[in-house]
């Protein structure tokens, strides 16, 4: 009886989204970096582009005449060059940073304009755990009389005891990334430092038969706190639990005009892996 | 009067005349009994007197002494008669409901034929001193037939007064007799008051729901920042710039259901006054704003049940005579009966988002003697939400208090209150093996007293001091079992004396009315607690730390003193128009820590410290206020304007959880507010109902953003319009309607899209660059009263009931409640601005209610 009650209010409560038309302000067109220096060696990559009127139709442009170097802290200067084919720019050779290190990117555009960010400093890399795939039952979306099972990460890590601990978890459904804003997962150790932290990635929905791959990304604390505002910029907002819009600034500044704002983010992560196939 | 008297006995002589004679004849007989007795011809009037059989002399000189003829001097040898002089006597008493024997407050007591007059406080108590006489007093009040009485004056008087409910038939001509121009006589501007009594505090809202907060919300210079947001903005003011009072217990969250309804059940309500420009010396703590909120005493006379059902919530009361007369209690209770949910709930999912809320009320009153009531009342509250399948979330106010009026002497009363009131928020996770439970609190153990002296008429001082000790518990969390992995982690307990000592006059100087004072307000922070030291000129950070100053059990953190200097003046033009402007400043030490939109449970309060200034705040408020028609129609038009130093503001992205050094994440800025408020109330009639309109703006500075400019709040409606009507159509059906329109609150554009992590993100340049679509809503409402007589038979129902039909948005409009920016679903690379509606459409409710 309660619950045929429920259903009877439903309708009352449905609340409503529309695409609107507004007048937006005019672009602002910055420059905008994102650039990720891991420690598995690879060819590391950087992406330059110009941010566009938030109404534009257009795609995003990118800068593929910059200078890219990505220097650390004991001298070694790793060279970057562009790739037409996917608008990244890869390191010359193959690479990886090391723990404890600090690493910096220095971009020139324009031909004089440089932009840099500040020093990361690679964090240890922290072995991600066993992965098991758990699952629950849910309403099935398309006919609410059937339920299904869905299956989930469930990560048990051991925690580093000596240091505050940044992680970003990274989850892949048959090497395709989860790309989501909301998905963006980030973790400290605040109230587990030193112990197991345990995690039900929930919100990440495989079916049997996928193969799960989890990271677990070591980042710096400032790459934490960047990826922090970021979410909550792009998730939070319309919400009563939003925070007012803001600016997300990162650790990219212009060395030529401090008041030219350059958005995106230079980090450093320390990845551990663990894949397994549902079943 | 006869100590100093050497002859008592000769007193008791028979007097040997009776009949009509002078006073002098009679004087002149007592002295030929062999009493000395001494009088000047010269000064007393040799009136005529009668003088009743057998009475002795001192029966004699007392009965033309309170005859006001002559005055007695008893010296040791001698009697000395002389000319009466008038003095002043204070007529004071209560004002009482006759049927439930509750006291009404703010009556308005008033001699006939003078400009004299008072109005019954807070506890239905009221006192005048006047000269003695003849007088006839007149005793009102909204909704009561008016009583009048005649006193002769000679000694202090002590007047008990029951009114009784006015009952207005449809056809019934109103009288318009009673003098209930309180708006242009009390000196104070910016009052808003709500009875639950009135026709207008039993207008629904959301669901069918009665609640004098959303009441407030229509009425001008208070506000919510939406539907889905918890939390009222007065005058410009945060949200955590409310002192909201329980009885005299200080709440801290006054919320259930996103904001949609209030803790305040209103069975249990008696009244509320919101404060919003000047405020007493007698309260303080908060910038903005006094709501305080009276829960009813009881009914002193019969027993009875009263209660209703809706949709969202039931509720009950019974309250009756303990001991009639004299002592009486009230108990009540309320809860949702749904597992509601406004967010999520198109969705199916186990994993919804569940809430539910409940309230008991309680209160004693024991009338122990003329001058002596005392008074017990609490409150308990819970809110319930369980997020997905394992995490639930508990949060509520509970208080107790305790109060004693005191009457001293008729001129000089008072009222000695102690409470205790905390907030509680825990969460609990039971999935394992994280399994935590996770808490914080902050409670309150408080005293005041506040002493009232009426000098005169026309001059009252009160005086007293508060002291509130706060113990904050600002977040802990440890494993909920053995099976835990998590750690035991705890923020440092904050603890806080605020105290306060108050001194205030009131007086009257022809058509002036004055009002001032002066608060003189404390913080002193004590430890154990552990204070973090800066590097000089920096800004504070985790890496700017230079030193840890640690402090043991009892050490003196930190101490703060404030001035606060009150002044209200009322120039009374005539009748019908009077002018008024105040001055109030205030200091606020408690700060609610929140960088969200819309305030949530789980947000924590701090005390003021060494990098939290307290936040003050100067407004200033000028008023205009006319009464037409007999006072059937209460015009008022204020401006003020708000000047707030050390107002909290957040970083960009502040980390507010369990952090250690929050002070890192905030700053303190410089916010002002001003505006013009404009109200309308027509008070009697079949038509009843109010207009209020604001306009205003709020708008603080940044200093983050190393801005010096002024940025509108995130709350700011230039314009602002309500009205609220409400008609008896015929004796069993009455409507009511509201309406509102207001500007949209500011919300901040994006200029630009990026690309970052595959996710298209909008780029915010410039904080509140514009305003979302303008809000308006009509609610339209049905109440039909059951039939007063049985189908078969005239036997007259002993039972009342009345049923309550709703309809909320009535042309339902997709009011905005934000934006928010997403990619296109349908073409990637492209973002949309979505907007987003709490209630798109029209929301029906049915209540039904009972008393008995």
């Amino acid at each position: 009886m309660k619950k045929r009650l429920l259903y009877i209010l439903i309708p009352l409560f449905i609340a409503c989204e529309k695409v609107i038309e507004v007048d937006l302000p005019p672009s602002q067109n910055l420059v905008v970096i994102e650039g990720w220096l891991s420690d598995v060696s690879s060819s590391q990559r950087v992406r330059i582009t110009r941010s566009n009127a938030f109404s534009d139709r257009t795609p995003i442009t990118t800068i593929n005449s910059a200078e890219v170097i990505v220097q650390s802290r004991n001298g070694d200067i790793l060279p970057y060059s562009y790739n037409s084919d996917d608008g990244y720019y890869y390191s010359d050779s193959t690479f990886s940073g090391q723990s404890g290190l600090e690493y910096r990117l220095r971009v020139i555009i324009d031909d004089s304009v440089e932009l840099r960010s500040d020093w990361d400093e690679m964090p240890a890399r922290v072995d991600i755990g066993d992965l098991e795939a758990d699952s629950f039952q849910d309403n099935d979306p398309d006919n609410s009389n059937r339920e299904i099972t869905i299956f989930y990460p469930k990560i048990t890590t051991l925690d580093p005891s000596e240091s505050d601990n940044y992680y970003r978890w990274i989850f892949l459904k048959n090497n395709t990334i989860f790309t989501e804003p909301e998905l963006i997962t980030i973790q400290n150790d605040r109230l587990f430092n030193g112990n197991f932290i345990p995690n039900n990635f929930r919100n990440f929905n495989y079916s049997s038969g996928d193969e799960m791959t989890v990271q677990l990304a070591s980042i710096s604390r400032s790459t934490h706190d960047y990826l922090s505002l970021l979410k909550s910029q792009i998730t939070t907002l319309g919400t009563s639990s939003g925070t007012t819009p803001a600016i997300v600034n990162g650790n990219l500044f212009n060395v030529n005009d401090s008041g030219q704002l350059v958005l995106g983010y230079f980090g450093t992560i320390a990845i551990s892996e663990n894949t397994i196939n549902v079943r | 009067m006869y100590q100093s008297y050497a002859q008592k006995s000769s007193l008791e002589v028979p007097l040997n005349f009776w009949g009509k004679l002078t006073l002098f004849q009679s004087l002149d007989s007592i002295r030929a009994s062999g009493i000395k007795l001494a009088y000047s011809s010269n000064k007393l009037t040799n009136q005529e007197v009668e003088v009743e059989k057998n009475l002795t002399i001192g029966d004699f000189l007392n009965t033309i002494k309170e005859k006001r003829i002559i005055d007695v001097i008893y010296e040791e040898n001698q009697i000395i008669v002389i000319p009466h002089v008038p003095r002043d006597f204070t007529i004071h008493g209560v004002v009482k409901d006759v049927e439930t024997g509750e006291h009404i407050i703010g009556a308005a007591v008033e001699i006939s034929g003078t400009q004299l007059g008072t109005t019954t406080n807070g506890y239905g108590y009221y006192s005048l001193t006047v000269r003695e006489g003849d007088y006839r007093l007149k005793f009102s009040h909204i909704g009561y037939q008016s009583h009048e009485s005649e006193v002769t004056l000679y000694k202090n008087t002590y007047i008990y007064i029951s009114l009784s409910q006015q009952i207005t038939e449809l056809d019934e001509v109103e009288v318009l007799s009673i003098a209930d121009d309180i708006n242009l006589s009390e000196t104070i501007p910016s009052i808003n008051r709500i009875s639950t009594s009135g026709a207008d505090g039993q207008i629904p809202y959301f669901l069918g729901e009665v609640d004098v907060i959303q009441n407030a919300l229509l009425k001008p210079g208070i506000r919510a920042i939406g539907e889905d947001a918890s939390g009222i903005h007065v005058r410009g003011g945060g949200v955590d710039q409310n002192l909201t009072l329980l009885d005299e217990a200080i709440i801290y969250n006054p919320n259930h259901f996103y904001g949609l309804i209030s803790i305040f059940n209103p069975e249990a309500v008696n009244d509320v006054r919101i404060m919003k420009g000047y405020i007493p010396p007698s309260y303080g703590g908060r910038s903005s704003s006094v709501i305080e909120v009276r829960q009813k005493e009881g009914n002193a006379n019969k027993q009875s049940v009263s209660g209703g059902i809706g949709v969202l919530s039931a509720r009950a009361l019974a309250e009756g005579p303990i001991q009639k007369g004299k002592s009486s209690f009230l108990l009540s209770g309320r809860r949702s009966l749904l597992n509601l949910s406004i967010d999520d709930f198109a969705s199916n999912s186990v994993q919804r988002n569940r809430i539910r809320f409940q309230d008991l009320n309680l209160k004693l009153n024991f009338k122990y003697s003329k001058s002596s009531t005392y008074y017990l009342s609490g409150y308990l509250g819970d809110d319930q939400n369980i997020v997905g399948l394992s995490s639930t979330r508990n949060w509520g106010n509970r208080m107790l208090n305790f109060r004693w009026n005191y009457l001293f002497s008729p001129r000089l009363f008072s009222v000695i209150s102690a409470f205790y009131s905390e907030y509680n928020y825990t969460i609990e996770n039971t999935e394992e093996p994280g399994a935590f439970l996770g808490r914080s609190k902050i409670s309150d153990a408080g005293a005041k007293i506040n002493f009232t002296s009426d000098l005169s008429p026309t001059n009252e001082i009160s005086y007293g001091f508060s002291m509130v000790y706060h113990r904050l518990i600002p977040g802990e969390q440890q494993p909920l079992d053995r099976n835990s992995t998590t750690n035991n982690v705890k923020l440092e307990n904050e603890r806080g004396l605020e105290s306060a000592l108050f001194l205030g006059q009131k007086g009257t100087l022809n058509n002036l009315s004055f009002e001032y004072g002066l608060r003189i307000s404390s913080l002193l922070t004590f430890g154990p607690g552990t204070v973090f030291q800066y590097k000089d000129d920096t800004p504070l950070a985790d890496s700017t730390i230079i030193d840890t100053l640690r402090f043991n059990r009892f050490d003196l953190i930190d101490s703060d003193i404030n001035f606060e200097p009150r002044a209200s003046i009322n120039w009374r033009i005539n009748g019908k128009t009077s002018i008024k402007a105040s001055f109030t400043r205030t200091a606020q030490y408690l700060h609610l820590i929140s960088n969200t939109i819309s305030p949530a449970p789980t947000d924590i309060w701090k005390l003021s410290g060494r990098f939290i200034p307290p936040t003050t705040t100067n407004q200033y408020t000028l008023g205009l206020y006319k009464n037409l028609y007999s006072n059937t129609w209460e015009l008022s038009s204020e401006v003020y304007y708000k000047d707030i130093q050390n107002n909290i503001q957040y970083r960009n992205g502040a980390d507010l959880i369990f952090n250690d050094n929050i002070e890192t994440e905030i700053f303190s800025g410089q916010a002002r507010a001003y505006g013009l408020e404009i109200y309308a109330k027509k008070k009697r009639g079949k038509l009843q109902g109010w207009i209020s309109y604001t306009l205003s703006r709020a708008e603080s500075k940044i200093p983050d953003d190393g801005d010096s400019r002024f940025i509108l709040e995130d709350h700011d409606k230039t314009h602002d319009f309500s009205t609220s009507w409400s008609m008896k159509v015929s004796p069993r059906l009455s409507a009511s309607t509201n309406f509102v329109f207001n500007t949209g609150i500011p919300v901040t554009l994006p200029t630009d899209k990026y690309v970052f992590g595959n996710s298209l993100i909008p780029h915010f340049q410039f904080r509140n660059n514009s305003r979302l679509p303008n809000y308006h809503r009509l609610d339209l409402s049905l109440r039909l009263e059951g039939r007063d007589f049985r189908k078969k038979g005239k036997k007259r129902r002993k039972n009342k009931d009345y049923w309550i039909f709703t309809i909320y948005n009535v042309y339902a409009r997709q009011n905005a409640y934000s934006y928010f920016y997403r990619e296109s679903p349908i073409d990637p690379g492209t973002a949309q601005v979505v907007q987003y509606s709490i209630f798109g459409t029209i929301i029906p409710a049915i209540t039904y209610n009972f008393k008995f």
